[in-house]
């Protein structure tokens, strides 16, 4: 019986704190599903450094790799990204993802703060890769 | 005449002083919170973050009766030269307590001699560091000084007791008991406590119901005001206890450990 109130107590306070965590629905799920939407089909992703200009603003360099289908589709995973947890990183991007047709929509990536940074006409949003840092840095590099 | 009008006069004040000896014994707690509202990624952490501290100091405030003279540097507020300007112009007099939180983003650099982080102020590009904060915080000399920092700590190389925890014990505790824990931690304790979320090279994490390292400090805060004879080193030890806890909740997550330094003394032990 003891064990049983202990055991009741333990829940209740793993619950309390994961609910604390969780308690607000993110909307960044529905932002990286819309994204997806607008470069899906896409034939020509490429990759490329960032660098800085002579003045020492980042800007994409003109030399770009082009990624395969099946690397896109392994960056787009939505298992990779957390949507309710996030880094109090400075973002500066290493490299940055741009599509051939969606010239509005660029990715940049962070290998040190394991962030992806996306970018539309509309809005940009920040999501870490954590779950899946090592596969992403792989693919990028 | 003359006498008796120096007399009188002597007398009023002496009324006036007594009367407001209370307000002249008691501390003033000055309080900087600054968060990084107006950031697209952590913004609405930070906004959490900011809310929760302000409600700490106002029960802070309620249990020691110290005076809150309280400002908050958010939204276009968050200026690097703004805050420094508000550290410059507090007045803490020996008896006050100061104390300093902030919950932005942050870095470390590899040519950095100390622990803590450098807080990036994208408003106006400056940078600033939380030992240079601190330093200006000790030299104001109050009593004591509290320094929290919510920020990453990870290193940028370009320039630019857990079983413990939710267990029961304090439930009923009297308003009485609380207030002398309160006391005990803010006004008997003279030096100060400095604290930051990760260590060097570790990011902190932050989410939707706030950073985990406030939450976390706030939940270990209220754990200990309802035990006897609460310290800074136990609140501050399961604090790093419940961040673990919470980051387990997610796989391959990095791990942050908060850093501090706690350099108390009590009363009780300066009369010894």
């Amino acid at each position: 019986m003891h064990k049983f109130i202990i055991s009741l107590l333990a829940l209740g306070v793993f619950f309390g704190l994961f609910a604390k965590i969780n308690s607000v629905k993110p909307e960044k799920l529905t932002y990286l599903k819309e994204f997806i939407n607008n470069v899906k089909g896409e034939e020509g992703v490429y990759i490329a450094k960032m660098i800085s200009d002579s003045e020492g603003k980042l800007i994409i360099s003109k030399e770009k790799r082009l990624v395969a289908k099946d690397e896109v589709e392994a960056i787009f995973n939505e298992q990779n990204f957390l949507f309710d947890w996030t880094k109090k990183c400075i973002f500066i991007p290493d490299f940055a993802i741009c599509f051939k047709e969606s010239k509005d929509s660029i990715i940049y990536v962070s290998i040190s703060c394991k962030q992806m940074k996306f970018v539309t006409k509309k809005r940009g949003f920040i999501l870490d890769f954590d779950p899946a840092a090592e596969k992403i840095k792989e693919i990028i590099k | 005449m003359k006498k008796k009008i120096i007399i009188a006069l002597t007398l009023c004040v002496l009324c006036f002083k007594i009367c407001s000896a209370e307000d002249v014994n008691t501390p003033n707690l000055w309080a900087i919170i600054v968060a990084d509202t107006n950031d697209e990624n952590i913004g609405g952490s930070t906004a959490i973050d900011m809310a929760k501290m302000e409600g700490f100091l106002t029960r802070i405030a309620k249990y020691t009766g110290a005076n809150l003279k309280k400002i908050t540097l958010s939204n276009d507020q968050f200026r690097s030269v703004k805050l420094l300007h508000e550290i410059d112009n507090l007045q803490p007099e020996k008896e006050d307590i100061v104390f300093f939180y902030i919950s932005s983003h942050g870095f470390h650099t590899s040519r950095q001699k100390d622990p803590w982080p450098i807080f990036y102020f994208s408003s106006d590009f400056r940078s600033v560091g939380f030992n240079f904060i601190i330093d200006m915080l000790l030299d104001k000399e109050p009593a004591l000084v509290i320094a929290l920092a919510d920020a990453c700590n990870n290193l940028i190389d370009k320039d630019l007791n857990i079983d413990q925890y939710g267990q029961m014990f304090g439930k009923g505790m009297s308003e009485d008991s609380i207030r002398e824990n309160y006391k005990n931690l803010f006004l008997y304790n003279l030096g100060s406590v400095l604290a930051t979320s990760s260590s060097i090279g570790e990011s902190s994490w932050a989410t939707y119901g706030g950073s985990i390292f406030t939450m976390s400090f706030l939940d270990s805060f209220d754990e200990e005001i309802k035990r006897k004879s609460p310290t800074w080193d136990t609140i501050l030890n399961r604090t790093s206890d419940i961040v673990h806890k919470r980051q387990k909740y997610i796989k391959d997550l990095e791990e942050q450990h908060p850093y501090y330094f706690i350099d108390v003394d009590t009363i009780s032990q300066i009369l010894d």
